[in-house]
C-alpha cells in the first residue's frame, strides 16, 4: 500500500508541463465547496453564491481588489449630498445582456424591489437596512438616500445592490430571473444547473470599464463539496482555481509541480464566546475567574498558525484590526497555563465540569484544538459539531455555553459590521453587559469619527478587562491554482473572477 | 476460530486500555502534530504510530478508539436486537393481524432511506456516542425482525410449543421460556452481523460530520481527519481503516461461524 | 397474482403515507428555514417575516395536511431556496442515482455470480474459502476509504478515469466500484447458499443420476432457483443505494439524489427532503412489487400459492 501512495504521490509531482486544455480555450474552472442553489442575490444571503452572480450582475462600484478601495461600476462618479444623502452619476452606454440600455431607472426600480416588503429577502436589514429609498435626478444621476449617516455606505455598496433590468426582471418575474438572470456584468450565463455547475461566457458588448476588459471567454463553476477529490481534480487538471482551502490541504498541493499555492486577506475574525450572562443557564463560566483561566489557557498563537496558516494573526478584541474602531489597545492575556491554573483555583466551580464547545464547519477543528488546551486547566471540554444552520439557530436562541464565532463582516471595514449582533443585547450577545451596549449602540449611528472611536474604545475595553469572549485570530484565505493564471488576491478574501486571465 | 480469536484480541486491548497505552490519548500539543510513525523516515520510538493533526498520540487513540467502536457495536446491535427480536417474536408467535401490522411496520422501515433519516435525526439530537446508538439501534432492527419472525413461525408449530399452549400456559410464559431460547441462535448470528454494520455505519457518519464527537477517540474520526493528508501521511487514514477492517472482519467471521454452528439451515 | 399486487400496492399507499408524515415531523424538528435562508445577518424580525411568508407559523398538522393534498394532485411544491418546482429537481437527480445504484448493481452481481456458483460446486475447496475471504473484507471496508483509494489509483496514479462528476458515462465506473464493493458481498453469500441447497435438491440429484451434463445440470436448473432470491435481494438492494449513497456521491461529487438531499435537509429545504424521502420510499415499494411479481413468474410454486 505505501507504494501505491508513494507512486501516487510521485506521479502528481512529476508531471511534466502539459498544456491544459481550459488554458488553451482561455477557459477557467473554479472548484466550489458549496452548492450554487439560485442565481437571485436577493434570494440568498451567501456571499459565496453572490460571488458568482457578480460576475453576471454588477454593483454601482467595485471593491479594487489589491486595496479593497471603492472604484467605479456603474457609476462614475459619486458625492455626498449631505450626511445621509449619496448622490451618483451613472455611467453612459452600458446595455444589458438583453440589449436594453442601463439608465437611472434601473437603479431606482432595484432599490424599491429590495425595499418593498414583499419581497422575500431574508436579510433585508443587515445588507440594505442603512438604504431608504432611491431618487431619479435625471437619466444618469440617482441619489440614495439613507436611513441614518452611514460613513461606511459607499464600501457597503461594493458588495450590495445588484442593479437589476427593470424591464425584463418586471417581465420575467423574480423566479423565472433567478435561473437566467440578466445584468450588464463582464460574463453572461450560458447554463445553470443548482447544486452543480454555472457556466458563464464572455459579454462581448461589455463597457471599457475601468479596471479593463473580460479576459476569459469562459468561467465554469463546478461544486466539488469533497476538498479531497477537489485537491486530486486540481492536480489532474479538471479544474484550475480552488478556493478557501484549507493549510493542510495547501501544504500537500504545494508539492504538485503545476499549481501554485497562495494566501490572500480577509475581513473574517473568529472569537470564542463564552456564556457570561448564563442564557444557557447556570454555568461555571459566569464566574469571571473561570473566563480569565480560560482566556490564558489557550495557545492561540498556535492554533491560528496551524489551523488558520501562516498569515493569521492572534487578535485581542473581538474585530478586525483593520476595522474601524476595533481598538487592539486592551488588555492582553497571554498564554500562562500556570496563571490559568490559578484563576481556575481560585474560582468556585466543581474540578473537571464539562463544557462544549460549539462550532461549524472548518471551525470544528478550532474548537477540538480550544477543548484540548483547556483539559490542562482541569475543564472536560468537548466539542459540538453541528451543521451550520443548526448551529446558527441554537447560538441564536441562546443555548451554546460557549462556541467558536467566525465572522466574516460581509466583508466591510467597520465594526458597525460585527458588534451589533453580539454586544448591543442582540441574539448573539452572551454578555449583555449594559456599559458595552450602550457604548456600541451610540457609537453605531454617529457620524463624528472621534467621538465614535472613543465609545468603541470603552465598550472593547471592557469587554477585555471582563473576559466575556475569548478574541481569537483573524482568518486567511488560502487559494490553489493552475500555473500561469493571472489574479489579484483580494485583500476581503473575495476573488473576482472576471478579472482574471491567463498569462 | 480465526474471527473470534481476533475478536478477543480486541476486546482484550479495549479493556486493558489504560494499561497498554504509551500516552493519554488526549494530551494535545499543536507543535508536536503529524509526527510520522516509527517505520518512516523522521519516525521516532516515543509516537510508534505517529501524531495526529492534533500532536496526539496515534497509538494511544487507536487503543481507547477500540473500546468506543466495541460500546458501539455492541449497545446499538443490541439495541436494535431488543426492537427487532420483540417485533419478531410476536409477529411469528401471534400471526394475522399482529403479524400484518408488524410486516407493514418491517416495510416502512425498509423503505426509510436511513442513512438519511440518520443524518437528519444527529441533526436535530446533536450528537454524542449514546446519540448515534440510539439512531443505529433504530435504523438496524429489520434483519432481526425478519429473521425471527420466519424462524418463531417454524418453531411456534412444533409439539412442544403446541403442548404448552393446550396447557394453557400464558402467551408470556410460552413466548419466552419455550420459543425466545430456542431462537436465540439466529438472534446471535443477526447481531454478530449486526455489530459490524454498526461500527461502519458510525464510520460513515463520521465523515459526513456527525456522529460520535472529538476528541473522543474514534477511527471513524480519525479517518475522516486523515482523508486530508492522503499523499502526504497515508498511514493516518491507513492505520485507522485497517484496525476498523480487522474488527468489522471479524465480526461478520464469527457471523458466520455462529451461523453454520446454531442454524445449519439458514441461508443468510 | 392480482390479489397479491392489489394487497401490495394499498401496503405502498400507508408506507408513504407513513414515510411522509414522519419525515415532515423530522425535518421541521431539525431545521429552521428562515435562519438557513437569513443566514446569521438575519434580524428577528426578518426571521418572523419569513417563516410567515412560506406559512412555517401555521401549526405542523396543517400544514401537512396542506402538502399531502397537493402531494396527491401531483404538486411536489417548489424549493424554498432555488425556487425551482421539486418533482423535475429531483427526477434529474434521481437519474444520476439510479444509474450509479444499477451500475453498482451490475458491478456486485457480476463479481458475485461467478464467484458464488465456483465457491458452492467446490464448496469447502479453497476457491469457496478464498471467495469468503474477499467478501467478508470487501464487507469491512468503508466506501469513502475504497472510494479515495480508487480516486488515487485510477484518477491521480493512472489518470484513465474522471476523479468527479458525471460529464460522460466514464464517471460512473470508479463510484459503481466504490458502490458495488459493497453490494458483492451479499450477493455473493445468497447466491452461494442458494446454489448449495439447489445442488443437493432431489431434482438435481435424479437429473444427476440420469446422467445429464453436470454444466447443463448447474446452469441450467440450480442456477434457476438460486437465482430467485438474489432477484428479491438485488430490489431491496437498489431501493437502499437510492438513500444510501449520501457518502460515495460526496466523495466522487456526483449531483446525485444523496446530495440533494443532504443538502436540503442541511438548509431546511422542507419540500426538497420531502419529496425525496418520499420518492425514495415509494420506488423501493415498487421495484420490490416487480421483485415479486418476477419472482412469481420464475418460481411456479408462488405462482399456483
Amino acid at each position: 500500500m505505501n507504494k501505491l501512495f508513494s507512486a501516487a504521490l510521485l506521479a502528481s509531482t512529476l508531471i511534466s508541463a502539459p498544456t491544459f486544455a481550459q488554458q488553451a480555450q482561455n477557459s477557467l474552472t473554479w472548484g466550489f465547496s458549496s452548492e450554487i442553489e439560485t442565481l437571485d442575490p436577493y434570494v440568498t444571503a451567501k456571499r459565496t453564491s453572490q460571488l458568482i452572480i457578480r460576475n453576471m450582475l454588477e454593483n454601482l462600484v467595485v471593491r479594487e481588489p489589491a486595496t479593497g478601495a471603492a472604484k467605479p461600476g456603474l457609476a462614475t462618479a459619486w458625492k455626498w449630498i449631505d450626511p445621509t444623502t449619496l448622490e451618483f452619476t451613472l455611467r453612459k452606454g452600458v446595455t444589458f445582456h438583453d440589449g436594453s440600455p442601463f439608465t437611472a431607472d434601473d437603479v431606482v426600480y432595484t432599490v424599491n424591489y429590495v425595499k418593498n416588503p414583499d419581497t422575500k429577502t431574508s436579510f433585508g436589514k443587515a445588507d440594505y437596512g442603512f438604504l431608504k429609498s432611491a431618487q431619479k435626478v435625471d437619466d444618469f444621476t440617482v441619489r440614495l438616500i439613507l436611513e441614518a449617516p452611514t460613513p461606511s455606505a459607499v464600501d457597503q455598496l461594493t458588495q450590495v445592490l445588484f442593479i437589476l433590468p427593470k424591464a425584463s426582471h418586471e417581465k420575467l418575474g423574480a423566479r423565472a430571473f433567478a435561473s437566467a438572470p440578466i445584468g450588464t456584468g463582464p460574463m453572461k450565463l450560458e447554463k445553470f444547473e443548482p447544486g452543480r455547475t454555472t457556466v458563464m461566457v464572455k459579454n462581448d458588448n461589455y463597457y471599457a470599464a475601468d479596471w479593463g476588459k473580460p479576459r476569459l471567454n469562459r468561467i465554469t463553476v463546478l461544486t466539488i463539496a469533497d476538498p479531497q477529490t477537489a485537491s486530486a481534480e486540481l492536480s489532474a487538471g479538471k479544474v484550475d482555481l480552488l478556493w478557501q482551502i484549507q493549510p493542510d490541504q495547501m501544504q500537500q498541493l504545494k508539492q504538485s509541480s503545476n499549481v501554485t499555492t497562495a494566501s490572500g486577506g480577509s475581513v473574517a475574525v473568529s472569537f470564542l464566546s463564552l456564556d457570561a450572562a448564563g442564557r444557557s443557564g447556570a454555568n461555571p463560566l459566569q464566574d469571571k475567574n473561570v473566563r480569565l483561566a480560560i482566556s490564558h489557557a489557550i495557545d492561540r498563537e498556535a492554533i491560528a498558525k496551524v489551523l488558520r496558516g501562516e498569515a493569521s494573526e492572534v487578535i485581542v478584541s473581538p474585530c478586525h484590526p483593520r476595522q474601524f474602531g476595533c481598538t487592539q489597545q486592551v488588555t492582553k492575556y497571554e498564554y500562562n497555563l500556570a496563571k490559568a491554573k490559578d484563576y481556575m483555583a481560585k474560582s468556585n466551580v466543581p474540578k473537571n465540569f464539562e463544557l462544549k464547545i460549539s462550532a461549524f464547519t472548518d471551525n470544528g477543528p478550532v474548537a477540538e484544538a480550544i477543548a484540548g488546551d483547556l483539559r490542562q486547566i482541569g475543564i472536560d471540554a468537548k466539542l459540538d459539531f453541528r451543521e451550520t444552520s443548526a448551529w446558527i439557530k441554537d447560538l441564536f436562541a441562546g443555548n451554546m455555553p460557549a462556541a467558536v464565532v467566525p465572522w466574516p463582516s460581509n466583508g466591510i471595514y467597520d465594526v458597525v459590521a460585527i458588534n451589533p449582533l453580539f454586544f448591543t443585547g442582540d441574539q448573539g450577545d452572551y454578555a449583555l453587559d449594559p456599559v458595552v451596549m450602550e457604548s456600541f449602540k451610540k457609537a453605531n449611528v454617529l457620524n463624528d469619527p472621534d467621538e465614535r472611536l472613543k465609545l468603541y474604545r470603552t465598550g472593547y475595553e471592557k469587554i477585555a478587562n471582563e473576559a466575556y469572549v475569548v478574541p481569537l485570530m483573524t482568518s486567511v484565505t488560502h487559494y490553489a491554482y493552475r500555473k500561469g493564471l493571472d489574479i489579484t488576491l483580494p485583500v476581503d478574501g473575495y476573488p473576482i473572477m472576471y478579472m482574471a486571465g491567463w498569462k | 476460530m480465526f474471527g473470534a480469536v481476533i475478536l478477543g484480541f480486541y476486546i482484550v486491548i479495549a479493556l486493558a486500555a489504560p494499561w497498554i497505552t504509551p500516552h493519554d490519548p488526549y494530551a494535545q500539543s499543536l507543535v508536536r502534530r503529524l509526527r510520522p510513525p516509527v517505520w518512516a523516515p523522521n519516525g521516532s520510538w516515543t509516537y510508534v504510530l505517529g501524531t495526529d493533526p492534533f500532536g496526539r498520540d496515534y497509538l494511544s487513540r487507536l487503543i481507547y478508539a477500540t473500546r468506543t467502536a466495541l460500546t458501539v457495536a455492541a449497545a446499538s446491535a443490541l439495541a436494535a436486537g431488543l426492537i427487532g427480536s420483540t417485533l419478531g417474536l410476536a409477529a411469528g408467535y401471534f400471526r394475522g393481524r399482529v403479524d400484518q401490522v408488524i410486516s407493514l411496520i418491517i416495510s416502512t422501515r425498509l423503505a426509510f432511506p436511513s442513512l438519511l433519516i440518520a443524518l437528519a435525526v444527529l441533526q436535530v439530537a446533536g450528537s454524542g456516542l449514546w446519540i448515534v446508538v440510539v439512531v443505529l439501534g433504530l435504523t438496524l432492527w429489520d434483519r432481526f425482525a425478519v429473521v425471527l419472525r420466519t424462524a418463531v413461525m417454524q418453531i411456534s408449530r412444533q409439539d412442544y410449543v403446541l403442548a404448552a399452549r393446550s396447557f394453557g400456559s400464558s402467551h408470556m410464559r410460552i413466548m419466552f421460556k419455550e420459543i425466545a431460547p430456542n431462537v436465540f441462535g439466529h438472534f446471535l448470528v443477526v447481531f454478530s452481523y449486526e455489530a459490524g454494520q454498526a461500527v461502519l455505519a458510525a464510520t460513515a457518519l463520521s465523515f459526513l460530520g456527525l456522529g460520535i464527537q472529538a476528541p473522543q477517540p474514534t477511527w471513524g474520526l480519525m479517518m475522516a481527519e486523515g482523508r486530508n493528508w492522503l499523499l502526504t501521511n497515508p498511514w493516518l487514514i491507513a492505520n485507522a481503516g485497517i484496525a476498523l477492517m480487522f474488527l468489522v472482519l471479524a465480526m461478520n467471521l464469527v457471523g458466520d461461524g455462529l451461523r453454520d454452528i446454531l442454524t445449519p439451515n439458514e441461508k443468510v | 397474482m392480482s390479489g397479491l399486487i392489489g394487497r401490495k400496492l394499498a401496503e405502498a399507499a400507508l408506507v408513504g403515507l407513513i414515510v411522509s408524515f414522519a419525515t415532515f415531523l423530522l425535518v421541521n424538528w431539525t431545521g429552521d428555514l428562515a435562519i438557513s435562508l437569513g443566514g446569521m445577518q438575519a434580524s428577528k424580525e426578518e426571521l418572523v417575516k419569513l417563516r410567515a411568508a412560506y406559512g412555517l407559523d401555521r401549526p405542523l398538522l396543517v400544514q401537512y395536511v396542506d402538502w399531502a393534498r397537493r402531494a396527491l394532485s401531483g404538486d411536489l411544491g417548489r424549493s424554498f431556496f432555488s425556487q425551482e418546482d421539486v418533482l423535475p429537481l429531483i427526477l434529474s437527480r434521481l437519474a444520476v442515482t439510479s444509474r450509479l445504484a444499477l451500475a453498482a448493481l451490475l458491478v456486485g452481481i457480476a463479481t458475485a455470480a461467478p464467484l458464488g456458483i465456483l465457491a458452492a460446486i467446490y464448496q469447502g475447496k479453497w476457491i469457496d474459502h478464498l471467495a469468503q475471504t474477499i467478501a467478508a473484507l470487501s464487507q469491512a471496508m468503508p466506501s469513502f476509504w475504497s472510494g479515495l483509494l480508487l480516486i488515487l489509483f485510477f484518477g491521480v496514479n493512472l489518470k484513465i478515469l474522471p476523479i468527479s462528476g458525471n460529464d460522460d458515462w466514464t464517471g460512473y465506473i470508479m463510484p459503481a466500484l466504490a458502490l458495488g464493493w459493497f453490494v458483492f458481498p451479499i450477493m455473493l453469500r445468497l447466491l452461494r447458499a442458494g446454489m448449495v441447497e439447489a445442488l443437493s435438491a432431489d431434482y438435481v440429484r435424479t437429473a444427476r443420476a440420469k446422467g445429464l451434463d453436470p454444466k447443463r445440470i448447474v446452469l441450467k436448473h440450480a442456477l434457476r432457483n438460486a437465482v430467485l432470491p438474489v432477484v428479491s435481494l438485488a430490489a431491496v438492494q437498489f431501493g437502499q443505494l437510492l438513500g444510501g449513497s449520501v457518502v460515495v456521491e460526496a466523495v466522487f461529487a456526483l449531483p446525485g439524489v444523496g446530495q440533494l438531499a443532504w443538502n436540503s435537509i442541511q438548509r431546511a429545504d422542507f419540500p426538497v427532503v420531502q419529496a425525496v424521502v418520499l420518492l425514495v420510499a415509494m420506488i423501493f415499494v415498487v421495484v420490490n412489487l416487480i421483485a415479486d411479481i418476477i419472482n412469481g413468474v420464475l418460481d411456479p410454486r408462488i405462482r399456483r400459492a
